[in-house]
């Protein structure tokens, strides 16, 4: 749909008939305005999706780097904001509310609540793809410069992030140590990922 | 946890088995599952992880494993009727000069003839198109509105889903799969909306936790627990939980040709 046949849109239902030239599917939808009582019908053809896709812009609507940085870190109203965003701009955007949850819920000093910001801003998981493969593993590069970091699919990302945020791992004062785990063992006691692509585990199937 | 009043509702009991029975629309959360109201809503635009592992099943730095789940929790019940969105553009993006911006992107589609047909199309990585601004002015690479990747030295077309698939670089194979999977993260769901609530849902069964906090510690451990199995589980895995990945596996040199061999990566979707 064009911008054009959008702003044909005066009517008080304006139902807009979409026919897939591969599958003859047809959808409508409808607008409705009150105020004006009008009547239109249009019909397009939808393009195959390849060639439409070739032709728009994309707006991004969806974000994620680090496990937890919104959920845990930052309030509701605000993951919206963070899924529109970029790493570029995370600390300047969430660096002080990452900051007021820790010191404030969490109750850590201003200097772990500090790091903790600066480790996981910008939004990315970061690898050192030039070091070991054996030593992968979920932000353990705060503690060892010469690992290769990055996010494995057993690493704890709850527990690691809780026991920073929460208990000892980076400060022994003021720590929650019910809060430091969720005491989920690895995959939660399902299936364990195999050696071979794509590695993820396959699909749960339907009982008979 | 400081600073939060224990809230003074009372506990609103969750056994699995009612969970179970109760519906999906905003049961699950993970390390991103269901964050936003939009997300929420509609499924198929949630990022629920991201991972960046050695390749070879994490033995080899000289590849490298990128993970994209979405969609989760897709219990089996719903596998069939499971397909990525074709009118969504996925993106991994890749920051190796460290300023926080896409150096390379990767741009997965998805494309379809019939509901039971999906291809993928995968293209890059590469350098980011030019964008143009709405009133098609060229404006600056990347960022968070774009145009499809046309040209890209390295492209997979036309794909199908649920099966390992690969295209020659000039610096390897390359490999994609983008399909149904066991969802392989886990954590004490209900107990984390008991301590923090203003993350819940929103619909759904845990919408009807408390609004207010009347958890203070994490439980050790913690049903639900699957009987069958005799072991604590988590929610997904009780669920059975299953998610839509995209997984691709690069030689590392196409991530990171220069002598800077960090790299930032991140996963977008977008409309």
């Amino acid at each position: 749909m064009t911008a054009g046949r959008l702003g044909l849109l005066g009517a008080s239902v304006l139902a807009i008939a979409l026919t897939s030239a591969c599958t003859n599917e047809r959808e409508t939808i409808t607008f409705v305005n009150d105020t004006i009582r009008t009547t239109r019908v249009d019909t397009v053809i939808r393009r195959d999706t390849i060639r439409f896709n070739e032709f728009r812009t994309f707006n991004q609507v969806e974000r994620l780097g680090n496990p937890l940085v919104a959920e845990v870190l930052l309030e509701f109203k605000d993951h919206g904001f963070h899924d529109v965003g970029t790493p570029a701009t995370d600390r300047a955007n969430f660096t002080g509310r990452i900051v007021k949850f820790i010191t404030g819920t969490a109750g850590r000093s201003q200097a772990t609540a500090t790091a903790i910001a600066n480790t996981l801003l910008p939004d990315m998981i970061t690898a050192q793809t030039d070091k070991a493969a054996n030593t992968a593993g979920y932000l353990n590069i705060v503690f060892n410069a010469n690992a290769y970091g990055g996010r494995r699919l057993q690493d704890d990302a709850v527990d690691i992030s809780a026991g920073a945020v929460f208990g000892t791992l980076l400060d022994p004062n003021n720590a929650s140590p019910g809060l430091a785990t969720d005491n989920v063992p690895a995959f939660g006691g399902g299936p364990v990922p195999g050696s071979g692509f794509p590695y993820l585990a396959n699909p749960n199937a339907p009982t008979p | 946890m400081k600073g939060i009043p224990l809230g003074s509702r009372k506990l609103v009991g969750l056994a699995c088995v009612g969970l179970l029975g109760a519906g999906l629309a905003g049961l699950a959360w993970a390390s991103d599952h269901q964050q936003s109201r939009l997300t929420e809503l509609q499924p198929r635009m949630d990022i629920t992880d991201m991972y960046v592992f050695p390749g070879t099943g994490g033995t080899d730095a000289a590849r490298t494993t990128l993970v994209m789940n979405t969609s989760s929790p897709i219990v089996p019940a719903q596998n069939a009727g499971a397909q990525f969105d074709p009118n969504l553009l996925y993106q991994f993006k890749i920051d190796n000069s460290g300023d926080g911006i896409e150096d390379l992107v990767i741009h997965v589609t998805f494309d379809s003839t019939s509901q039971n047909n999906r291809v993928i199309n995968v293209r890059g990585p590469v350098a980011p198109p030019a964008r143009m601004d709405p009133i098609g002015t060229p404006a600056a690479q990347g960022g968070t509105a774009t145009v499809l990747l046309r040209n890209a030295a390295v492209s997979l077309i036309g794909g199908a889903v649920n099966t390992n698939l690969s295209v020659t670089t000039p610096s390897g194979p390359m490999q994609v799969f983008a399909g149904l999977r066991d969802d392989p993260f886990f954590v004490d769901l209900e107990q984390f909306f008991r301590i923090l609530p203003d993350r819940k849902p929103v619909t759904g069964p845990l919408a009807a936790l408390p609004e207010t906090q009347n958890a203070t510690a994490f439980r050790g451990f913690a049903p639900p627990f699957d009987q069958t199995r005799g072991a604590p589980v988590d929610i997904l895995t009780v669920l059975r939980a299953n998610t839509l990945a995209i997984v691709i596996e690069v030689p590392t040199a196409l991530l990171a040709p220069g002598t800077n061999k960090k790299i930032g990566v991140w996963g977008t979707i977008s409309r």
